[in-house]
């Protein structure tokens, strides 16, 4: 398990990344999913902090038959954030959480004509939002701003 | 339940719904699906205790239900007239209650109706500690997201598919284009799914309609429980048929 450090440091480095995707916004599909994953590790480092939850994957409910995790991580991360903190914050972490789904899918890999993609789905103002409004959010609810 | 004799001599039935169903002479008195809020998977009824008491039954929700999401604030009106009038005219009090368009927002109006009747001292009731099934959880709450999202005029349609305990949501948009104000409503309305059925896991999904021939995003036997094209609130069938 990563400390609390190592989280800050991922989650850090990830917002270095970030802020060169911001400048050109030329590649909203990767800024949508770094700012994502940059959430995913300051959430992490709130939960490290946090004697009731410790870390996403060590504390996902297994099922007593089989031994398996009840969810994935991350729904399990979506559960713990909508029941540990306030309603605005697991919104601005679905809203990356989807984002970068999205992102994934927008190019396809063949056969049905192309109708978007990551550069035209979103406009500027829209990806910069993710950073400026989702990112922040969550930053300064946990404690990192 | 309280002495007959505490009971104003205004109100001439107990109404008690302790019991989780029953016939009467209307059919079966289910409000399931008329306030999903307020119910939270919980089977509910009224039952009249100066009737023959009968075998408590569970609601089948698909089958009897009052359908107030859909109707306007002058029907819905009407539709509870219709409901407590045929129990107990006396009682019927309810037109000062400010009725509201969002589904969610029916929870404090049915904390007003059940205030107003249990002020009078003639109607009771309590949850029955008989938990449905996991099956029927699953159905009440996917009852619950297409009443939800059904409302929203840019939703075309709902798939729903699921592996092991899981349930996948798909949502599928009308609008290509990305829209923050429409995803905000979305989240609410998934937030407030999640809290009401906190023991079934949903994965939502919201993706622009385009996707929905791609196998890679919508699994081939997810089942088309809404599609608004149709109006249709489905019970189910194969997304592969639409392929």
């Amino acid at each position: 398990m990563p400390s609390y450090q190592a989280h800050l440091h991922q989650a850090q480095h990830n917002e270095g990344l970030l802020s060169e995707l911001m400048a050109s916004l030329s590649y909203k599909d990767w800024l949508v999913t770094v700012a994502f994953y940059s959430a995913i590790h300051y959430v992490e480092a709130a939960f490290f902090n946090n004697p009731a939850i410790g870390h996403t994957d060590t504390s996902i409910p297994t099922d007593p038959n089989t031994g398996r995790w009840r969810d994935s991580p991350h729904i399990w991360r979506m559960e713990l954030l909508e029941n540990n903190y306030p309603r605005y914050v697991w919104k601005s972490f679905r809203s990356l959480y989807n984002a970068s789904w999205i992102a994934r899918y927008l190019l396809r890999p063949g056969g049905v004509a192309v109708a978007t993609d990551a550069q035209t789905h979103w406009t500027d103002n829209e990806a910069r939002d993710f950073v400026d409004v989702d990112l922040i959010n969550i930053k300064s609810a946990l404690g990192f701003s | 339940m309280t002495p007959a004799k505490d009971i104003p001599v205004a109100a001439r039935y107990i109404f008690n719904t302790s019991h989780i169903g029953r016939h009467t002479k209307h059919g079966y008195a289910s409000f399931v699906n008329v306030l999903p809020a307020y119910f939270a998977g919980k089977y509910w009824c009224f039952y009249r205790s100066g009737d023959e008491v009968r075998e408590p039954c569970r609601i089948d929700p698909h089958k009897e239900s009052i359908s107030l999401f859909t109707a306007t604030p002058e029907t819905i009106t009407k539709t509870w007239a219709d409901v407590f009038l045929s129990l107990q005219p006396q009682w019927y009090e309810v037109e000062s209650v400010e009725t509201r368009e969002s589904s969610t927002e029916y929870l404090p109006l049915m904390e007003d109706i059940l205030d107003i009747v249990c002020e009078r001292g003639s109607f009771r009731h309590s949850l029955v500690d008989l938990e449905p099934s996991r099956e029927e959880i699953i159905t009440l709450a996917m009852a619950r997201v297409r009443e939800v999202y059904s409302k929203v005029d840019e939703v075309s349609a709902i798939y729903v598919s699921r592996y092991l305990d899981d349930i996948t949501i798909t949502v599928l948009l009308q609008d290509t284009k990305y829209s923050r104000i429409l995803m905000d409503k979305l989240f609410e309305f998934e937030y407030a799914l999640h809290k009401q059925n906190p023991s079934i896991v949903m994965e939502f999904l919201y993706l622009p309609r385009l996707y929905e021939r791609r196998t890679d995003v919508i699994h081939p036997n997810a089942k088309l429980i809404y599609e608004k094209d149709t109006s249709a609130i489905l019970s189910g069938s194969s997304a592969s048929g639409t392929t």
